[in-house]
């Protein structure tokens, strides 16, 4: 029997990230740069001192506020939404670019992620035949149960033909199972912007800093977007008897 | 998109116009002088819209765009300059003339500064003047008696009132904390709006038999209203019958002496609404003052305050706002236009456009 | 546990950086290839290669916060807002929604909504962000909204030297012919 159903997915859940790679100097990065720099409001920077996970060392630096956690290690910063994502997250990793404008960064991140919820397990078992037929796996293990687990699919422009990417800026899209709605999906989408040969190493803060003012807005909506299209195209195949 | 007003017929050679545009916030002017020459007053858009509304206007009457001689930005508000980038790129034979205030080269770091070329978020008012600049290899600052335009058959004659000296320095003071520089610790941020409003180009455009005085927003002020008033030469031409309010209304933007030394005994008015916050002009207080110094006055957009948001939405919104209203009431245009010959104005009102009165505005 | 081959619990990703289970002491891993930029916790473990073009390096863990401040929230709307003016009744905003194509609105913000520490920030011309969300905590959810102030540093120096360069540019092209011309 088939039936053929239109639903559409539930946004639950939403979080950013702005992860950068580079040369960071983790002491630099402290509570206390930040709001003599105008970045975080003294407020929130007491509240970020009296927690128990604030570091600041010579190989971490670790706060949290209510807008975002900021982690420096030697090769990688990041910024994480704690509470609703806001375009100020955007303005905070500008801001941090601006000011140290001779830090080396190889390469940045702009992340989405969401969890959404369906309806029904049935359709949340079609999602994943859909992206991950079993035909295969069930040869393999005939006496197992096989699913998907993770999917991630890299996306870039490039020649088809030979399958080479031909940029360093590409999209990486991850799917799994939720595990904060049930049934649902956890989806993430990194827009990697990867250092171009020709800037020099001293202006990549500046190029950093550009990227995120120049693509900010537009990869946000364009994640969601992205994400809806993904389950709803897998929703909208033909839903059939699950044996 | 926004249902397009339909405009009618474009304005014959021997007849002159003026049409004001306006969504609420934001206000426009197109002018025809007689003889397919047209004129363009500050910039606006309809909600919705990406033209100008000056220029839909002109599309629509199939106006060519060599007709258009000059476009004036009467000062750097973003009410009155939304769009005027794309104007002034849509009208490349037009001379485009600006606020004197901009010669200096402060202000021009000021606007340069605010442009968004530099920060690209910041981009307002500034960043349409700043472009507007840019793109042309030719422009002209206005200050009081520059004289704009002038032709034959028929005859006219466009002169600026305004800004005066006086204002040009006043201006340059108030924008100077502004302009970043080594020594001083400014965080990032848009343009301030700098009040009073002394950079505005009041134009005063010579019919022969009577004039139109095109107010702007300049404000009463030693250096605004006052000096223009004071002016000998602006007192000894032709008086205004046609007013184009000023400062969409409000007390600040009124001298008194506007009404008996620069216009005809009880002129045509022509206003556009301010809807901004708690402060929405004209107030009622500012329309009886308006009607009786003007026989009758016409205004481009209608009073709905009501919100455009999804309820649910609003619910939220309510929690922590109140006030909640709409920037733009709804577009209008009011186009007064009369042949050379005859002395009564033809009055005809486009979308939300309304007769000005007490009780609330209400359709002609 | 490594929790990229345990299909029985699935990876799952917050906004921050996870440890590998078990994972309490802070290590360093070298380098190899292209690091992602990814959030660290859902890029997994090393085990994910793409290539060698786009070689991962699994994120340096560190202890794990108690994460008992973090939420899970949805946005319902963004406003990005102008302060027109500022008294001791409120704040005058005009109001522009980022989620969704709504015309733009203004309103009146009480003084009361706004953070302390965001109370110097608070003047013509400043831009804050008024986000409405629903906020997931506990097992509950609650309508909540914040209003957070844009922070951006000070013009820096050589935002100063660009402002002098594209003002010396504007002059340039702005040659003007008829100046205080009196008839």
């Amino acid at each position: 029997m088939i039936r053929y159903a239109v639903v559409t997915p539930t946004l639950e859940i939403f979080g950013a990230s702005i992860v950068s790679l580079g040369a960071f100097n983790p002491p630099i990065l402290s509570l206390d740069w930040f709001c003599a720099n105008g970045l975080i409001g003294a407020g929130d920077a007491e509240t970020a001192r009296s927690r128990d996970d604030y570091i600041v060392s010579r190989q971490v630096t670790r706060f949290q506020t209510e807008l975002a956690e900021v982690q420096a290690i030697g090769n990688q910063l990041s910024i994480s939404s704690t509470g609703p994502v806001s375009p100020a997250l955007a303005d905070l990793a500008v801001g941090i670019f601006d000011l140290l404008p001779h830090t080396r960064v190889d390469a940045i991140g702009l992340n989405f992620m969401a969890h959404y919820k369906v309806t029904d397990m049935a359709l949340y078992h079609h999602v994943g035949d859909v992206l991950a037929p079993k035909r295969i796996w069930r040869e393999v293990f005939p006496d197992g149960v096989a699913g998907l687990a993770n999917l991630t699919i890299l996306v870039q422009d490039g020649d088809r033909e030979t399958n080479r990417f031909v940029s360093s800026i590409y999209k990486q899209i991850t799917l799994q199972r939720s595990s904060k709605v049930t049934p649902g999906f956890f989806l993430q989408i990194n827009n990697h912007f990867g250092a171009q040969a020709e800037d020099k190493p001293i202006e990549r803060a500046k190029v950093a800093g550009s990227v995120v003012k120049e693509n900010w807005d537009r990869c946000w909506s364009e994640s969601q977007g992205l994400f809806e299209r993904i389950l709803n195209l897998a929703l909208a195949e033909q839903v059939g008897v699950h044996k | 998109m926004p249902r397009a007003l339909d405009y009618g017929r474009a304005p014959y050679a021997d007849e002159i116009e003026v049409t004001i545009f306006g969504p609420g916030y934001g206000e426009a002017l197109a002018v025809h002088l007689g003889g397919q020459r047209w004129m363009l007053v500050d910039s606006c858009t309809a909600t919705g819209a990406s033209e100008p509304a000056s220029a839909e206007y002109l599309r629509q009457l199939n106006i060519p765009a060599e007709n258009v001689k000059a476009i004036v930005a009467s000062h750097w508000h973003d009410d009155h300059v939304r769009g005027m980038s794309r104007l002034v790129r849509q009208y490349p034979n037009a001379t485009f003339f600006y606020p004197a205030v901009f010669s200096n080269k402060e202000a021009q770091a000021f606007l340069a500064a605010y442009s968004g070329e530099i920060n690209p978020q910041l981009t307002r008012g500034t960043g349409e003047l700043y472009r507007s600049l840019m793109s042309r290899e030719r422009s002209v600052a206005v200050k009081n008696r520059v004289e704009i335009l002038s032709g034959t058959s028929p005859e006219f004659r466009v002169f600026a009132f305004s800004p005066t000296d006086a204002a040009l320095s006043q201006f340059l003071a108030h924008i100077f904390e502004y302009i970043p520089r080594e020594d001083l610790s400014l965080p990032i941020g848009h343009a301030p709006p700098i009040s009073p409003n002394l950079s505005s180009v009041v134009l005063h455009v010579d019919l022969g038999a009577e004039a139109l005085l095109l107010g702007a927003d300049l404000e009463r002020h030693e250096a605004g209203w006052d000096a223009v008033i004071a002016d000998e030469w602006c007192r000894g031409k032709v008086r205004a019958g046609v007013v184009k309010i000023a400062h969409h209304g409000s007390i600040t933007g009124d001298h008194p002496d506007i009404w008996t030394q620069l216009a005809m005994q009880k002129p045509l008015g022509l206003i556009s609404p301010f809807n901004n916050g708690r402060h929405t002009l004209p107030k009622a207080a500012d329309v009886m003052r308006i009607l009786s110094n003007t026989r009758e006055a016409f205004i481009t957009s209608g009073s709905s305050r009501k919100p455009k948001i999804p309820t649910d939405q609003l619910k939220r919104l309510q929690d922590m706002c109140t006030a909640i209203a709409p920037a733009n009431a709804g577009f209008g245009a009011v186009r007064a236009r009369r042949s050379t010959t005859a002395v009564e104005w033809q009055i005809e009102l486009f979308g939300s456009a309304k007769r000005l009165s007490n009780s609330g505005s209400k359709a002609a | 546990m490594n929790p990229t081959t345990n299909i029985s619990q699935p990876l799952e990703s917050t906004a921050g950086v996870q440890p590998l289970a078990g994972e309490m002491s802070l290590r360093i891993q070298p380098g190899a290839g292209t690091a992602s930029t990814s959030s660290p916790s859902a890029e997994g473990a090393a085990n994910s290669r793409a290539g060698s073009a786009f070689e991962v390096v699994p994120p340096v863990p560190v202890p794990l916060p108690t994460h008992k401040d973090v939420f899970d929230s949805k946005p319902i709307q963004i406003w990005e807002g102008v302060v027109l003016s500022v008294d001791r009744n409120g704040m005058d905003v005009r109001l522009n929604a980022k989620l969704a194509r709504l015309p733009e609105h203004t309103a009146t913000i009480a003084l009361e909504w706004i953070h302390d520490q965001d109370r110097d920030l608070a003047r013509p011309g400043a831009i804050f962000y008024l986000t409405v969300f629903r906020k997931l905590s506990r097992g509950s959810v609650q309508n909540a909204q914040e209003i957070r102030f844009r922070r951006l540093p000070n013009w820096s120096n050589s935002d100063v030297l660009k402002v002098r360069a594209a003002a010396s540019a504007l002059a340039a092209r702005m040659k003007d012919t008829d100046d205080a011309a009196r008839p």
